[in-house]
């Protein structure tokens, strides 16, 4: 009966939108997660666990509500738009949110946010079954003909992997068919739209641990095995060479909240993150879905944001992707990247 | 033999876990709940199931999968309630429930088409559920031949349907609404190149919201129309008896074996959902029917069609969602996010992994089927008395939860604006004689059509090799060709009665 009650009373909060006086961190309302991409995708699944256990942490609801469009920049402008006061927290994914420069999406950049990134995630290339692809080799072989290369997105983190391996490898980038979403892209392989493909390996882990796709390499430093299948697919940095750096740009799934956000909220929320990264619900997910805990918050975090935006728009930009020269908005390539610098351009470091 | 007898002992571990006290007595809350939810305009199902998942985060697994089940499909049905009473779809897919719904209660048969309604998404539901659990394996197989260039061609074809679903008026005005429906569908940044396309405020860069839009479609629309009626439709009579009489039993039960195939294989193919379901059966049904002039003028079995097949594709969207970790709608796609927040991991490793779960799956939804009937026995007939209430007076009401519903979808007020923007629309519209249906198909379709069509012209390989596709496009054709031909025919016949 307990349960019944509580669960009554919860839903209550929810359609009423309303906390209880007592709640300690949120007493004016229930606080709400804006997740920049669609409900049941990547980054919605990688990001609602950590919320879940925040929210159960701070012993308050937290609503996740899907504001989808332009690569999560609709849903990061409408956070910023709303007050500073930690009751709208914004989520995406760091390769989504580092393309704003180059497609001109949003003018929001890491120093207008807070960050919390509970684990970072690899990408992963894969094939059809029936494609004949198997290797690293097939791969080239096969792109080389004119095929063509499913992704979920332009400017995600598996797109913007694979334009530097194949900067590396000296070789054209491919022909890119674009899925919308990285499970999709999978999908569409099984389904035989592509032959190849790649995807964040959160997203696709469950068809390569089927036996549903080839998988061919992955984009962490190590060799990745796939229990499903008994199968361990190696790190690209072994398979083409000059891509060690590759690994550094992995995605990661932030959550974050204006940086001019009031301290004692901000203080609540790092220690409710913290938390809820050491649960074991959490953790079995990550280990589920390929993740690496990392668990960045403060100043690592900002280091991370700034880094990768460094990587992926200038990655984009060489490829001849998008409009916008990451140059006019000062972002140093990852040759001249030193944090000591980049730092100075936040006013929170002054 | 020994397989089956394995399935049978899969099928009672699976019936034992649902049977349980507390998960009835959950599901039967959460029916309720989504009942509830699905009848307020703008609230859907994927709305309750993303604000919900979290909720249940604390509950055992089991009762968390009976909860989201009950919600899904208490949602799925409530649209029809507002559908019905108010000619407002509480739901998206419940949009073709009005067509029939509406003119019922008009007729004072509001009672019977509430508990027809739900009695054909309840059957709808159990039958869809048989055919999940008895062929999974096949279906899901099926599912994977839709790609790209079979989801263009399916949503073209839903399009090609949209003379058909004139009411009183030219199959061409049909037309001319379902293109402008797809034109708005376009707005927006696509999702390929990231273009925007006629974004002439920031606002609009998400493209045109579609519960904010049909909203207003549909209920304010209403709301003008009945604000300058001088006397608007009022039940006063008794309403009688909510069970239909055996003739209109036989009406109901009609399409129930083709809008559940319908609804079941439009559930099962990736990226398709409740709403297509239901405008392809009513369509479908109508072209077949015998009793086609009485589509969109208060037919029972016109409500049958698009209520089975909604529900339908619930158990549909499972196939996919559970043996390939494909969701086949977004609401499968919020089950699936809340399964992996439970530890359930469903795809090929689920028959291995939790071999029952399917089972669990299907008989839960049965469950929920069931609840919702007995609960529409016992809403039904205090609900119908929303019809006897002038609806002069309802009116500040309604906008009241336009207003929530178009606001609540993403918690932006800039979807109150655009639903006022589409009521004014739906209002001239109406005026004009253009059926609100098509818009609503083309709108549903429209970037659906847009954004497969283009990924399709991106792959390497010919499409017209694809076996799925080609019979598709034959299917395509036939429609164009035989709605062309109505349209000049019915063109023809509108000017010479025009000349007389």
């Amino acid at each position: 009966m307990k349960k019944l009650v509580a669960m009554a009373m919860g839903l209550a909060l929810v359609f009423t939108g309303s906390t209880a006086a007592m709640a300690a961190v949120f007493g004016n309302g229930t606080p709400t997660v804006y997740i920049g991409y669609g409900a049941g995708g990547g980054t919605d699944t990688a990001v609602r666990p950590v919320v879940a256990e925040m929210a159960n942490y701070l012993g308050e609801n937290i609503n996740c509500v899907n504001m989808e469009g332009a690569n999560s920049a609709v849903a990061c402008d409408y956070v910023l738009e709303q007050p500073h006061d930690g009751y709208s927290m914004f989520a995406t994914g760091t390769g989504g949110f580092s393309s704003y420069p180059i497609y001109n999406y949003s003018e929001s950049s890491w120093q207008d946010w807070i960050s919390f990134h509970p684990y970072s995630g690899p990408a992963v290339v894969f094939a059809n079954k029936d494609s004949g692809v198997a290797t690293t080799e097939d791969l080239f072989n096969y792109l080389a003909e004119g095929n063509s290369f499913g992704i979920g997105a332009y400017g995600n983190g598996p797109h913007t992997q694979f334009e530097a391996i194949c900067a590396a490898k000296g070789v054209a980038a491919p022909a890119y068919s674009v899925f919308g979403s990285c499970a999709d892209a999978a999908v569409g392989c099984i389904a035989g739209d592509v032959m190849v493909g790649a995807g964040s390996l959160s997203s696709v882990i469950d068809y390569l641990n089927g036996d549903m796709l080839v998988p061919i390499f992955v984009t962490c430093a190590d060799p990745f095995e796939f229990t499903g299948i008994g199968v361990t697919t190696p790190s690209v940095t072994t398979e083409v060479e000059g891509t060690e750096n590759i690994p550094n740009l992995n995605e990661t799934w932030p959550i974050m909240i204006p940086r001019d956000t009031p301290q004692e909220i901000v203080d609540a929320l790092v220690e409710a993150f913290n938390a809820a990264i050491e649960t074991d619900a959490v953790k079995d997910f990550a280990a589920e879905k390929g993740f690496n805990i990392i668990g960045l918050t403060g100043e690592e975090a900002d280091k991370f944001m700034s880094y990768s935006i460094s990587g992926y728009s200038w990655t984009l930009f060489n490829a001849g992707l998008g409009e916008g020269n990451p140059a006019d908005y000062g972002i140093p390539t990852l040759e001249e990247y030193d944090w000591e610098t980049v730092k100075t351009t936040c006013e929170a470091y002054q | 033999m020994g397989g089956i007898l394995k399935q049978f002992s899969l099928l009672a571990v699976a019936a034992g876990g649902v049977f349980e006290g507390w998960n009835l007595l959950i599901v039967a809350g959460a029916v309720l709940l989504g009942l509830v939810v699905g009848a307020i305009p703008g609230l859907t199902g994927t709305m309750a199931l993303a604000l919900l998942i979290n909720l249940t985060y604390t509950l055992p697994s089991d009762q968390a999968v009976a909860f989201m089940l009950g919600v899904y499909v208490g949602a799925v049905s409530g649209g029809l309630f507002s559908a019905i009473m108010l000619n407002i779809p509480g739901t998206p897919n419940a949009a073709a429930t009005a067509l029939d719904g509406y003119p019922l209660a008009k007729k004072g048969k509001g009672g019977k088409a509430l508990f027809g309604g739900v009695l054909a998404s309840c059957l709808g539901t159990i039958l869809s559920c048989v055919i999940m659990m008895i062929a999974t394996p096949f279906l899901s197989s099926i599912a994977l031949k839709f790609g790209k260039w079979e989801m263009f061609l399916l949503a073209i074809f839903g399009i090609t349907i949209c003379g058909n679903l004139s009411v009183d008026c030219s199959p061409l005005k049909g037309w001319l609404a379902g293109f402008m429906g797809f034109f708005v569908a376009l707005i927006g940044v696509e999702s390929m190149y990231n273009s925007g396309r006629f974004v002439f405020i920031s606002q609009l860069r998400s493209g045109v919201e579609l519960i904010p839009a049909l909203i207003g479609l549909f209920g304010i629309a209403e709301v003008l129309t009945v604000l300058q009626d001088r006397t608007p439709f009022e039940v006063n009579s008794d309403m009688g008896t909510i069970l239909p009489n055996k003739e209109e039993f036989r009406a109901l039960m009609k399409p129930l074996l083709r809008s559940t195939l319908i609804g079941c294989g439009i559930g099962a193919i990736p990226g398709a959902g409740e709403d297509i379901a239901a405008w392809l059966s009513y369509s479908t049904g109508k072209s077949s029917s015998k009793n086609k002039e009485e589509f969109g003028k208060g037919s029972f079995e016109g409500l049958a069609c698009s209520e089975t097949a909604n529900n339908a594709c619930i158990p549909g969207a499972m196939i996919p969602m559970l043996t390939l970790a494909i969701p086949g709608s977004t609401q499968a796609a919020m089950f699936l996010a809340a399964l992996n927040l439970h530890g359930i991991q469903p795809g090929p490793m689920l028959t291995v992994k939790s071999p029952s779960f399917m089972y669990t799956v299907g008989l839960t939804l049965m469950v929920a089927a069931i609840v919702m009937l007995g609960l529409a026995l016992v809403l039904t007939k205090p609900m119908v008395k929303i019809l006897q209430i002038n609806r002069k007076l309802l009116m500040p009401i309604i906008v009241t939860l336009t207003v929530v519903g178009a606001y609540a979808s993403r918690t932006n007020l800039f979807d109150v604006k655009l639903m006022l923007v589409f009521g004014v629309i739906g209002f001239i519209l109406r005026k004009l004689n253009f059926p609100l249906a098509p818009l609503t198909l083309g709108l549903i379709l429209g970037g659906t059509a847009d954004i497969n069509f283009r990924q399709s012209l991106t792959m390497s390989g010919s499409v017209l090799t694809r076996v799925v596709g080609d019979i598709l496009i034959v299917v395509v054709l036939y429609s164009l060709i035989s709605g062309t031909i109505k349209t000049v025919k019915s063109t023809k016949e509108e000017l010479a009665s025009a000349k007389k």
